[in-house]
């Protein structure tokens, strides 16, 4: 890491990311903090392509998942399924700090990566790997998913419609639990590393990532509850507190707290002349409101019906209450906040053009930093090879043809 | 249990010549400071009486009202998350003498942690200038929800689901035919917490070389809408449905929660790849869907959705949710139980990796501790007890530490600006404490067990000498 106080927190650190979706973030955010990301793909592009049916309507641009995954990062193509590339690959690790990766143990082994045998080549290496359960206990070789994260997360059972399915949202928010917390670990490794000298694994589970960003909605609450919450749709059972209807979209009303029902409570008297709403026994704790949810629900709606989502949110903040708009994803591009902390910076995708994305969360000393473009299919594969191996020029185009890079 | 060597391996903790002043509410804070404890540092909670955390309000769900507030104080579960491995001190800062030990404190610093509200920090005289006086190389980590000036939400008043709302977090949760509904948890707490962790111990590996502190700014709603980025580039690139799809997701098919035998039952299928649609086709009874043509390809898949998933569910309510994941787990299909708590506290993989654990507790003797997820193999996150009771260490901070004489904490406990743990050796008991040792299946000591065994001689003299204090007095 750099010894200038202006660089930024990790600028020296080279990171290799093997390109699966539960570090993908992490890799973003370790580039954010200053770091030299290497995204390994495959030299066909297939990483880009994204899986997803629809993708393929966008013909040669890259897919939105792969346009979220790879802002900032440098790309180095290598054909993985030889055994030159394999090797090449190997060669590489010395000069890294830190590995990030997906695979099983049986990939891992295929690839030559067995987390023990590498550390033990590069003692220094800080080896990230984020699985479905875990490198160790009896789910290791099970397979999984965002949706499974969540679903043995414990969170499930409280999330949804009573008469339905649980549910969990789209957007892959468990995969960004596991890249926090990979990220966290990565730095507290390298502090590690810094005293010892020795590198080491990193065996996050994306189950217990999961749960360790779900703690209201699981064994600890439910034991205190002494039952399973759950789901109650879009409002808690502690009235109000949830969503209600504007006259343009929705806005999240939580206002369970006495002092934030007593202001409420007064402002619908006050457009609406409704006096039942004062009533003395739905004061103070949201206990007292719970029996009488439904019309507690529907006395607010009458209220926020009459305003748009901003205007009540503002209004209501205005009154002390904690309310603000709910945003749709294409909302949020037009959110009044993120445009006055000018939030949103565009980024360059080849093929595509701009797309705006949000600038890194942290400030530092009053600075941010940047996110980088998208970058094209290997462009960053002579530079890397030549830079960190010393590879040749002639040797590159020899296994440039060979399809190896 | 954390194993041997406890008090030993202190030194080896990669954190462990850190202290940090945590003055958190609520998750995002405490936990990034738990984060910071669980490695190693010796994490002091700043903690006021008077305007305590939210979660030093009210107190378990169990226990009556009547009960004294100062034992109250300290037995909501959720503390035991956010707060396991820190000592507390419970200061009030806005008078001479509280500010003194205040400031004598952060001179003995190297991290300062809050997410109290932005308006709040200059009143309290706790911002990075105000630290840096008597710090100069501090680090300094401020979390707040919409930032710390610009923006017309940043006088706004928010609870962790306001934000997932506007962030757009909430309108992804849902079905396609219904409004969205609430996100479970404060997730925009919890990955400030995490991916703040991150930020600190990057600066104070900066420090490490240059000498320099640095102030940190996060607004939670930023950051929440940075976990948004999936969204954010689909519903630019020309996507449609970028919204909620109950458990549907674009490109694999299929993908869902199917109600298994039994109550409140279900099991999440993801077919990501056509590996994985084989591999369905080849489990016990779903046979038949290798052969029918509606299913053939991935794009006709995607068209009969709605009769694959019916096919499914017809498969998996005649079996329990376990047999569906083993059986679709064994043809290589990501699949597994919708858990409940009570899966997740008998769940033999979770033991098996140390997720789940029983440490000491203050004011229970033993009680359980999970949510830490940074499984680094060599330096292991060290948890050796839950969340400290309300000024159980504000006497050994300001002697220990400090060098305050006894006589001079005595005054400050007696006129108000320091508050000490109440009644340090009654120790209750949680209701579900006799049938959680059948469901979690730990080595969990016997009631009479005394928690400070566990922790070294150090600490066990420390805490006699309190309690031949406490019985001294009259």
């Amino acid at each position: 890491m750099s010894g200038d106080t202006r660089a930024p927190l990790l600028a020296g650190l080279r990171v290799l990311d093997l390109g699966g979706d539960a570090l993908a973030f992490a890799g973003r955010m370790l580039a954010q903090l200053g770091a030299e990301v290497i995204l390994l793909e495959p030299p066909t592009g297939e990483l880009r392509a994204g899986s997803a049916v629809g993708d393929a309507l966008l013909g040669g641009t890259p897919s939105p998942s792969f346009v979220a995954m790879a802002a900032g990062k440098r790309s180095l193509t290598i054909d993985r399924s030889t055994e030159q590339g394999r090797r090449i690959v190997l060669d590489l690790m010395p000069h890294v700090d830190v590995l990030l990766s997906t695979d099983g143990l049986d990939e891992l082994d295929t690839a030559g990566l067995r987390p023990t045998l590498l550390l033990e080549r590069c003692p220094r290496l800080v080896f990230v790997s984020a699985t479905p359960f875990g490198l160790r206990g009896p789910r290791r070789h099970w397979k999984g998913s965002d949706l499974v994260a969540w679903a043995t997360s414990a969170a499930m059972p409280a999330q949804g419609d009573p008469d339905r399915a649980p549910l969990a949202p789209a957007g892959g928010l468990a995969d960004i639990a596991a890249s926090l917390n990979a990220i966290a670990s990565v730095t507290v490794a390298l502090r590690a590393r810094q005293r010892s000298g020795s590198g080491q694994l990193v065996d996050i589970s994306n189950q217990e990532a999961m749960m360790s960003c779900a703690v209201e909605a699981g064994p600890l609450v439910d034991l205190d509850h002494g039952r399973i919450v759950r789901r109650t749709g879009a409002r808690k059972p502690n009235p109000p507190n949830g969503h209600f209807r504007a006259r343009d979209g929705t806005v999240a009303l939580v206002a369970f707290m006495g002092p934030h029902w007593d202001a409420l409570a007064a402002w619908i008297h006050e457009e609406t002349g409704c006096t039942e709403v004062l009533d003395e026994s739905l004061r103070g704790s949201p206990l007292n409101r719970r029996q009488a949810a439904d019309q507690v629900d529907a006395w607010v709606e009458s209220l926020t019906r009459r305003y748009g989502k901003q205007e009540f949110s503002e209004a209501a903040q205005r009154r002390g209450i904690p309310c603000t708009p709910l945003n749709t994803v294409a909302e949020l591009l037009d959110d009044p906040h993120l445009a006055a902390t000018q939030a949103l910076v565009p980024v360059a995708v080849p093929g595509f053009g701009l797309v705006r994305m949000v600038q890194p969360p942290f400030v530092f000393d009053g600075e941010r930093g940047v996110v980088g473009p998208v970058p094209e299919l290997g462009a960053d594969t002579s530079s890397i090879l030549a830079e960190h191996l010393h590879v040749s020029d002639e040797q590159i185009a020899a296994w440039r043809t060979e399809k190896i890079v | 249990m954390d194993g041997p060597g406890i008090a030993g391996s202190l030194s080896a903790q990669p954190l462990a010549d850190i202290r940090v002043l945590e003055m958190g509410v609520g998750v995002a804070g405490p936990v990034l400071a738990r984060n910071l404890a669980n490695f190693g540092a010796d994490v002091i909670r700043v903690e006021s009486a008077r305007r305590p955390d939210s979660l030093r309000v009210g107190g378990a769900g169990w226990i009556p009202s009547e009960v004294d507030n100062a034992i109250r104080r300290d037995t909501r579960p959720l503390l035991d998350f956010s707060s396991a491995g820190k000592r507390s001190l419970g200061l009030e800062i806005d008078n001479a003498a509280g500010r003194e030990v205040f400031e004598r404190l952060v001179a003995v610093s190297d991290v300062y942690v809050t997410n109290l509200s932005a308006n709040v920090l200059p009143k309290l005289g706790v911002t990075y200038e105000d630290l840096c006086r008597h710090r100069p190389d501090i680090v300094y980590i401020s979390l707040t929800s919409f930032g710390d000036g610009d923006g017309p939400y940043s006088t706004y008043r928010s609870w962790g689901h306001n934000l997932t709302a506007t962030a757009g977090l909430d309108a992804r949760i849902g079905w396609p035919d219904r409004a969205p509904v609430q996100l479970g948890m404060a997730y925009p707490d919890y990955v400030a917490a995490h991916s703040g962790t991150a930020a600190v111990v990057a600066a104070l590996l900066r420090r490490d070389l240059t000498g320099q502190g640095c102030c940190i700014g996060v607004s939670q709603f930023e950051l929440a809408a940075a976990c948004q980025v999936l969204g954010l580039a689909e519903v630019q690139m020309g996507t449609t449905d970028v919204g909620a799809i109950g458990n549907r997701r674009r490109g694999a098919c299929p993908h869902g929660v199917y109600r298994c035998r039994g109550e409140e039952r279900w099991v999440a299928i993801s077919v990501l790849s056509d590996e994985m649609w084989h591999g369905l086709c080849h489990s016990e009874g779903l046979e038949h869907l290798g052969d029918d043509p509606r299913f053939s390809t991935p794009a006709l898949r995607a068209e009969h959705e709605d009769e694959l998933d019916d096919a499914l569910a017809a498969w998996t309510c005649a079996r329990t949710d376990w047999d569906v994941a083993t059986e679709l787990q064994h043809h290589g299909v990501a699949a597994a139980p919708v858990m409940d708590s009570w899966d997740i506290l008998g769940d033999v993989h979770l033991h098996s990796r140390d997720a789940i654990r029983v440490v000491p507790s203050p004011r229970f003797g033993h009680d359980l501790f999970y949510g830490q997820a940074m499984a680094l193999q060599e330096t292991p996150p060290r948890i050796w007890r839950t969340a400290p009771a309300m000024g159980e260490h504000s006497r050994e901070v300001l002697v220990d530490l400090l060098g305050y004489s006894e006589e001079a904490v005595d005054e400050l406990v007696s006129v108000g600006v320091v508050t000490e743990m109440v009644e340090p050796t009654f120790v209750l008991e949680r209701p579900y404490r006799n049938w959680i040792d059948k469901l979690v299946r730990l080595p969990w000591p016997p009631a009479d067990f005394d928690p400070y065994e566990v922790i070294g001689a150090q600490l066990r003299s420390r805490a006699l000498t309190a309690r031949e204090e406490e019985s001294r007095r009259p």
